[in-house]
């Protein structure tokens, strides 16, 4: 880049991760394209949420990607790897849920005829895209160890479970010159497969990363301790609640 | 805030199913909602297993022919280096502009590309020390892409040619000028840039539909794979013309 050029971004998001804003995760041209559909700037800008927290993006993402039992609606919304989904996506790295929501939200239960198979989806590409650079390296960083347990433990559960998921190709990118709108059906195994060996997803890149090997024995072994440790969990959680 | 969350999604999951109650309109009795229940329970386990059955048997055939396909490849692999050098040597490096618009001509051309591509990476990196060291070996890694598209023939066509006539223009003695254009119309062609106000108020405008349209987009702005490498030609253009003036200096 010349010395005497300069860009005014007025899109990046003021929270900070690993020292740099957290929408540079995803490329400069995605990003643009992703802030100037017409989803965004109806449903996701900050003066359409009324706000710029995790409460507001909760109804919209509940309102495009909850399922309930018995009833279809809604079905254009409820693909993997559409606009909408990388809008929304684009909007959950740049309000960046701490912890406890990501706990929250990973364990939803359904109940009354509710699922939540396409946030689980959503929250997955989320985690490998946000955090792909975390390493159990530092034994004194309790926030990080607790993050890499949880992302651990959800890859794992999921590359067990066979649900399906409508989709784009994982190859395919939405927004490419080239690009034939096709659909496909996908199980979450799959897309944890994919996330956990592949370097870029709906032509988006996903950075190297080392708490997503969860294919050595070892790592298998682990994964399991920590599983029965989030169970525990969840039943803290049912107890502080009752 | 667990709590907020907790009442925020069951505020939100009833008033999606109150949704989509009144989209229904009439809804039905009790006893045919029974049925198709039980109907798919009965009717979902036995594919699941079948589905379970067939992907087993598929993930280990094509899992050994993967094997044996690899293992195959990598035996072979130098002596298919040899006739690819081999072959490399009999091509002419010279673009004929006749052949840019043909598709018989394409698997040529695309080849020309390549190799003239080569040529100037090893004339940069014979002057490595007089011309720009440090942007040379971002750009061998930005063109990679391009270079392998260009060996498989698997480049769009219409981005071989707007190449192909890049290249063309930059063989030529003293036509820098036209190689410059037609990067230009390589890179951004005639389609309207996304300068300006983007995001005034929430309706869709025509012009701004020309603009954002997913079809109408410049080639720069058709992924950041392209854009590097696109940017990467340019650094090649800029070379040429620095080696074309420093050579005729020379002599």
């Amino acid at each position: 880049m010349a010395v005497n050029e300069f860009q005014v971004e007025s899109n990046i998001s003021p929270k900070q991760l690993n020292n740099q804003s957290v929408s540079l995760v995803i490329p400069r041209l995605t990003r643009d394209k992703i802030h100037n559909s017409m989803y965004y700037k109806v449903n996701l800008s900050n003066e359409s949420l009324r706000g710029n927290t995790m409460v507001e993006l909760l109804k919209v993402m509940i309102g495009a990607f909850g399922t309930i039992k018995g009833q279809n609606g809604h079905l254009h919304m409820m693909v993997l790897g559409g606009i909408e989904f990388k809008c929304i996506l684009m909007k959950l790295i740049e309000i960046r849920p701490n912890f406890q929501q990501l706990n929250f939200l990973l364990n939803v239960k359904n109940e009354n005829g509710f699922d939540s198979k396409y946030i689980i989806a959503l929250l997955l590409v989320y985690a490998r895209l946000q955090y792909y650079y975390l390493n159990g390296n530092n034994k004194n960083d309790d926030d990080e160890n607790d993050l890499i347990k949880l992302f651990k433990v959800q890859l794992y559960k999921y590359s067990q479970h066979y649900f399906k998921l409508k989709s784009f190709p994982l190859q395919v990118d939405c927004f490419a010159h080239s690009y034939n709108e096709e659909l496909c059906i996908i199980h979450i195994d799959e897309l944890v497969d994919w996330l956990a060996t592949q370097d870029h997803i709906w032509g988006i890149p996903l950075g190297k990363c080392q708490w997503n090997k969860i294919y050595n024995s070892d790592e298998e072994s682990s994964s399991s301790e920590s599983e029965s440790n989030g169970d525990s969990e969840d039943d803290n959680d049912t107890s502080s609640e009752s | 805030m667990d709590l907020d969350l907790a009442s925020i999604l069951k505020g939100e999951i009833s008033k999606k199913k109150k949704e989509l109650a009144n989209s229904k309109g009439v809804q039905p009795p009790c006893t045919e909602k029974f049925q198709p229940h039980e109907s798919a329970n009965i009717d979902e386990t036995p594919r699941q297993v079948e589905q379970e059955s067939t992907d087993e048997e598929n993930l280990s055939d094509n899992q050994s022919d993967d094997i044996r396909t690899t293992i195959s490849k990598l035996e072979n692999r130098p002596e298919r280096i040899q006739e690819a050098i081999a072959q490399d040597k009999t091509i002419s490096v010279i673009i004929d502009p006749s052949q840019i618009g043909s598709t018989e001509g394409k698997p040529l051309l695309s080849m020309k590309c390549n190799l003239y591509i080569h040529e100037i990476l090893s004339r940069w990196k014979a002057s490595l020390e007089a011309y720009h060291p440090e942007l040379f070996l971002d750009t061998k890694k930005a063109l990679f892409p391009l270079l392998l598209q260009l060996r498989r023939n698997q480049l769009a066509p219409d981005l071989l040619i707007s190449l192909a006539t890049v290249l063309y223009h930059l063989q030529q003695p003293k036509e820098i000028n036209l190689a410059v254009q037609s990067y230009m119309k390589l890179s951004i062609g005639n389609v309207a840039w996304p300068i300006g106000v983007t995001s005034v108020g929430i309706h869709a405008r025509s012009a701004h539909s020309k603009i954002q349209g997913g079809r109408n987009a410049a080639n720069i702005m058709i992924d950041e794979r392209t854009r590097l490498w696109i940017t990467s030609i340019k650094r090649l253009i800029t070379f040429e013309e620095w080696y074309t003036s420093n050579h005729d200096s020379l002599a």
